[in-house]
C-alpha cells in the first residue's frame, strides 16, 4: 500500500521533487508522512505549527490514519493579501 | 504621486507612489491601484503631488508611548522572522508564490475565470520569478524597516514590445494579482508579465482592471458576441501580439482602448448595443447573457481569484463596499480548502468580522500581511486560528503605543463598524447600496457554460449528488449545469438574507435605524436617505 504526498512552493523548491510516494501499512498516520518527508529531506521545515495537511483535499488531523492511494497535500497558512 | 496618461484615458488609472530606494540606487514605484484613484486625480486636472517632509524616519508619528510601539514592532518581528521562512516566505517569493497554489486548488484564473487551472500555469509560478528574474538578497519593502519586504522587483529587462522596444528598464512586481491578470488573458509568458507590468505602471493603469477588461472583450469574441472586425483585429485568448496592442491603445484613448478603456461595466452595454443592433435582438436579452461573464460588481472588476467553490468568497467580492476587492475580506482556503466555515451561519460571521478588522487596517494606513499571511504560532491555541488574533494584539498595542488610545480589539471592531456604515450610505446616496448591487456575475458563482462544467464534470456531478440527497441527476449534461446555477444562484440569495441580518441591516441590505443610532451616525441626512429606500 502507498499513498502520495504532494510539496507545493517553497518546499517544493527545497525538496526538488513535488510528489513523493510512500508505503504504509494500516497504522500509518499523516503525522508519519510528515515524519517520512522530513527524514527524506533534512532542508524541510515541516513545523506543525506552520503547516496544514489535507488528505485527499480535506483538511485533515495529524492522527488521522492513512488508507491506500490516499493524497495528502502539505500547505502553508494563506490569508489572503 | 504621479498619474500618467493611462489614467487620464481611462476609468482604471492609478496613482504611483513614487520614492528612491538606495539599495537599488533607483527610483521605485507602489501602486494605489484599484478604484479608478488616478483617473480622479487626472480628470481634476492634477498630474502629480510631491511631498516634501522634515519627519524623522523614525517615530515620524511621535508616538504617545514609545516603548510600547517598539514592543509590538519587536513582537511582530519576531514572529514574521521566525515564521515566514517556513510558510509561505514572502520575502523570497513575494506574492507571485501563490500562483501555484491557487492552479493547485482551481482559484488561478484562466480566459475571463471560465478555469481554475491550466496545464501551462507552472510557467508563471513563484519558482519561475524567483529563479529567472527576482533580485535576490535584497529587501524590498514597501516602506523601510518592514520585517516581511514582499515587494519584489526585476532589474534590467530589455523589453521586447511597445513603443519603448529595446530600452532596458527596472520592474517593480510583479505580484500575484499582475500575474492572475495576465493569466486571465489566456497569456503563460513569464517575460510578457514583466512587460505588462512595466508598462501598465508607466501608463498607471491598474494591472486588474486592464486584464479583467481584456479578457471579458476575449470571451465576447470567443462567443460571437463581437468580431475581430468591430475590434479591428484579432483579440482571441493568449494572443500576446493583440493584448499589447490594446494595451498602448487604452494608454492612449486610441481604437479599440477607447472602448476598452471604459471597464467592464460600460463594455456590456457597448457589447450589448452592437450585437443586438446588428442581429435584431432585444438589447435587455443580450446584456442578462453578458452580465453572467462581465466580472464586475458596483463599477469594479474583480481581482484575480476564481471563486466559483468558495461561497463564502462570492460573499467577500459580493458585500465588499468597494466593488469586488478582496481587501475586505479573502475567505477562499478556510472555505473551500481548509473547510473551517462550512455552514452559512461561519460564512455569516466571517463575513462580518473580516471586513471589519481589514477595513480598519485600510483606515490607519497599515498592511495586512505581516497579519494575515504569517501565521502567529500562538495562534493554534485560540478559538479561531485563522483570525490569527495574538499577532492581532500587537497592532492593538502599536495604536495605543502611537496614540495614547486604551482600545481593545472589540473597540477597534466598533470602530470600523461605524466607518463600514458610514461608507455603506455614501454607496446608497450614489446607488450602489442596495441588495442589487451586492448580486455578482454567475460566473462567479459557478459553471456559466457547458465546456466550464465539461472541464470538471466529475466534480461538477459529484457535488450535485452531495447536495442533492443522492438523487438521481439528470441525464444530460446542459440539464445538470442548470441545476447547479440554480442551487448556486438560491445559496448566494439565502447568503445574503444571513450577512444582512447580522450587519443589523434589511433584507434590501439598507441600514436598519437601529444600527445606524447604535453607531452614532443617525442625523438628518441620513434619516432624509433611509426614507429614501424604505427604511
Amino acid at each position: 500500500m502507498v499513498v502520495l504526498i504532494e510539496l507545493f512552493g517553497m518546499q517544493r523548491e527545497i525538496a526538488k521533487i513535488g510528489k513523493v510516494k510512500m508505503p504504509i501499512t494500516e497504522k500509518t498516520l499523516v503525522r508519519d508522512a510528515l515524519e517520512y518527508v522530513r527524514n527524506r529531506y533534512p532542508a524541510l521545515t515541516l513545523d506543525e505549527a506552520s503547516i496544514l495537511t489535507t488528505v485527499n483535499h480535506e483538511l485533515s488531523p495529524l492522527d488521522r490514519p492513512l488508507k491506500a492511494n490516499d493524497t495528502i497535500c502539505i500547505l502553508p497558512h494563506i490569508g489572503g493579501g | 504621486m504621479v498619474a500618467g496618461e493611462g489614467a487620464l484615458n481611462s476609468r482604471f488609472g492609478i496613482i504611483n507612489s513614487l520614492f528612491f530606494d538606495r539599495r537599488r540606487n533607483r527610483i521605485r514605484a507602489k501602486q494605489a491601484g484599484r478604484g479608478g484613484t488616478g483617473t480622479v486625480m487626472r480628470k481634476k486636472g492634477l498630474r502629480g503631488i510631491v511631498v516634501k517632509s522634515s519627519l524623522p524616519k523614525a517615530n515620524g508619528n511621535n508616538a504617545i508611548d514609545k516603548e510600547l510601539v517598539r514592543q509590538a514592532g519587536a513582537k511582530l518581528k519576531d514572529v514574521i522572522t521566525r515564521c515566514d521562512p517556513a510558510q509561505l516566505n514572502l520575502e523570497a517569493w513575494g506574492t507571485t508564490g501563490l500562483s501555484e497554489y491557487m492552479n493547485k486548488f482551481h482559484i488561478f484564473p484562466i480566459n475571463n475565470y471560465q478555469y481554475g487551472q491550466s496545464p501551462e500555469a507552472p510557467k508563471l509560478f513563484g519558482s519561475v520569478f524567483l529563479d529567472k528574474y527576482f533580485s535576490k538578497k535584497l529587501p524590498d519593502g514597501c516602506y523601510y524597516g518592514c520585517n516581511l519586504a514582499c515587494a519584489k522587483g526585476v532589474e534590467n529587462v530589455v523589453l521586447t514590445r511597445g513603443p519603448m522596444k529595446g530600452t532596458t528598464v527596472s520592474v517593480d512586481g510583479p505580484e500575484y494579482e499582475t500575474v492572475g491578470a495576465v493569466s486571465n488573458m489566456g497569456i503563460f509568458d513569464p517575460q510578457f508579465v514583466l512587460e505588462y507590468n512595466w508598462y501598465c505602471d508607466e501608463y498607471s493603469l491598474d494591472t486588474i482592471s486592464t486584464g479583467v477588461t481584456i479578457g471579458f472583450f476575449m470571451e465576447c469574441l470567443e462567443r460571437g458576441f463581437l468580431s475581430a472586425d468591430d475590434i479591428g483585429y484579432d483579440l482571441s485568448f493568449g494572443n500576446i501580439n493583440a493584448v499589447d496592442r490594446l494595451l498602448h491603445e487604452i494608454a492612449r484613448g486610441e481604437g479599440f482602448g477607447r472602448v476598452a478603456g471604459q471597464g467592464v461595466a460600460r463594455g456590456k452595454k457597448w457589447v450589448a448595443d452592437k450585437y443586438a443592433s446588428r442581429n435584431n435582438v432585444p438589447v435587455d436579452e443580450i446584456l442578462a447573457e453578458l452580465n453572467k461573464f462581465g466580472m464586475e460588481v458596483k463599477g469594479l472588476e474583480f481581482s484575480m481569484y476564481v471563486t466559483k467553490e468558495s461561497l463564502a468568497q462570492q460573499g467577500g467580492y459580493g458585500f465588499a463596499l468597494k466593488g469586488p476587492q478582496h481587501d475586505e475580506a479573502w475567505l477562499i482556503f478556510i472555505d473551500q480548502v481548509h473547510k473551517e466555515i462550512t455552514s452559512l451561519e461561519q460564512k455569516a460571521s466571517a463575513l462580518k468580522w473580516f471586513p471589519l478588522i481589514r477595513t480598519w487596517f485600510n483606515a490607519t494606513g497599515l498592511c495586512k500581511l505581516p497579519w494575515i499571511d504569517v501565521r502567529n504560532p500562538e495562534a493554534a491555541g485560540t478559538p479561531e486560528p485563522a483570525k490569527n488574533t495574538p499577532t492581532l494584539a500587537y497592532y492593538v498595542d502599536y495604536l495605543n503605543g502611537t496614540t495614547g488610545s486604551r482600545k481593545s480589539l472589540q473597540d477597534i471592531l466598533d470602530d470600523s463598524e461605524r466607518l463600514q456604515l458610514l461608507q455603506k450610505m455614501i454607496n446608497l446616496r450614489q446607488g450602489k447600496g442596495a441588495r442589487a448591487s451586492d448580486l455578482i456575475p454567475l460566473r462567479a458563482m459557478g459553471p456559466v457554460y457547458l465546456n466550464e462544467y465539461q472541464s470538471r464534470s466529475e466534480y461538477y456531478d459529484g457535488w450535485l449528488k452531495e447536495n442533492s440527497g443522492n438523487s438521481q441527476l439528470p441525464e444530460s449534461m446542459e440539464q445538470r449545469l442548470n441545476l447547479l446555477i440554480k442551487k448556486r444562484e438560491k445559496a448566494y440569495q439565502r447568503l445574503c438574507d444571513i450577512v444582512y441580518d447580522k450587519k443589523g441591516y434589511t433584507p434590501q441590505a439598507i441600514p436598519k435605524r437601529e444600527t445606524m443610532i447604535k453607531f452614532g451616525l443617525m442625523d438628518e441626512q441620513a434619516s432624509q436617505l433611509l426614507d429614501k429606500f424604505g427604511e
